[in-house]
């Protein structure tokens, strides 16, 4: 049997940065794997992400509970896919997860799905902890060569803190 | 990879892992029946991992369950907990009162609905050689629709006739109204070394 779960690339940030870029990702897998762990800055937001740089067609479904509440959330058609966790920046320094399973982008048979659970604990009190697993596509049947992360819907602000850490993990078939 | 990182100078790229734990088994394609089946699993893994891109044939703009059965056996001995929200803000809990014949787990987007969309699931199925244990299974299943009808589930099932046997099949059932997998459903067989 094929050894099939290999590293592509880790990014650690050297300093607070707004996005941070995969590019040239090989096609020679079938589904990728995001793996991040973020340490937040008061001027943040939330964490999105972004394939093959295009501004359009993510729709988004999830699932989230903060202390004694959870509700769901949807959004069509938006400028990239929001991921939560991790930038809120209530209390800069603390940290959360992310792990993205993100399906069939090799192949132009699929619309590119993602699953994504997380967390984030920004604050000292329990409401402010999270936890949210949701599904997402691009609506595009595009080849994805290029992953973009950022802290920010605009991708502008440099909201992803020093020290945050990502490694994309390639999955490959039999 | 080219690394880039905006307003950063540079970057830390770590080495490679070594990661010979997790091997890819076997990769099927739905043929337009309503049944994809792993047959001959190999007993020489902790844990298995299945990651499907379901669509089904139906004409509908809906998604459909996918029921799970593990070594042939269509008996009632099948149990799930599932969680999850859909449409916006609404959330749905709904378990098993009484066994089931299948592990109702995953979706699959009709073959109405957008061109290329799939519903994305992944499957964990832990220490499924054990000879002791019932066997469970852990899915994470999202279906994505172009209109205001999304869904994501997550669901534990359990089957209670296996606790002596390994599993060494695994079937997946479209459960809906047209229950055909396409021809680009794609069911990807992992092994997970202990």
């Amino acid at each position: 049997m094929a050894v099939t779960y290999e590293p592509i690339n880790t990014y650690t940030a050297t300093s607070n940065v707004a996005v941070i870029t995969f590019s040239s990702i090989p096609a020679t897998y079938d589904d990728l794997i995001l793996v991040g762990n973020l340490i937040s800055v008061a001027a943040g937001t939330d964490t999105y992400m972004r394939f093959n740089g295009s501004t359009s067609g993510y729709y988004r479904q999830s699932y989230y509970a903060n202390g004694s509440s959870k509700y769901g959330q949807r959004t069509l058609n938006s400028a990239a896919i929001q991921m939560g966790f991790a930038i809120v920046g209530v209390n800069s320094g603390f940290t959360g997860q992310i792990i993205s399973h993100i399906g069939g982008y090799s192949s132009t048979n699929y619309a590119t799905p993602v699953i994504t659970r997380g967390n984030q604990s920004n604050h000292t009190t329990d409401g402010n902890y999270e936890v949210a697993i949701m599904s997402q596509i691009w609506n595009d049947t595009s080849v994805v060569n290029q992953i973009q992360i950022a802290g920010d819907a605009n991708f502008t602000t440099a909201s992803i803190g020093t020290g945050s850490v990502f490694t994309l993990f390639g999955i490959k078939g039999a | 990879m080219s690394p880039i990182l905006k307003g950063v100078v540079a970057s830390q790229i770590t080495g490679r892992l070594v990661t010979g734990a997790y091997e890819s088994i076997a990769t099927l394609y739905g043929t337009g029946s309503q049944t994809v089946s792993f047959t001959s699993i190999p007993a020489t893994y902790k844990h298995l991992e299945v990651h499907v891109l379901a669509r089904d044939t139906g004409s509908g703009t809906d998604s459909d369950g996918i029921g799970v059965q593990f070594n042939g056996d269509t008996g009632a001995y099948y149990w799930k907990q599932s969680s999850g929200s859909y449409q916006g803000n609404n959330l749905s809990v709904g378990g098993d009162t009484t066994a089931q014949t299948y592990i109702d787990a995953g979706l699959a987007i009709d073959g109405g609905q957008t061109a290329g969309w799939h519903s994305l699931n992944i499957y964990k199925i832990p220490d499924y050689t054990s000879t002791v244990k019932m066997k469970t299974l852990l899915c994470f299943a999202g279906s994505q629709q172009i209109s205001n009808a999304g869904y994501f589930f997550q669901t534990y099932g359990m089957y209670t006739n296996g606790n002596s046997s390994a599993i060494n099949r695994i079937d997946f059932k479209s459960l809906g109204a047209n229950p055909t997998f396409n021809t680009t459903s794609r069911f990807m067989l992992f092994g997970i070394k202990g």
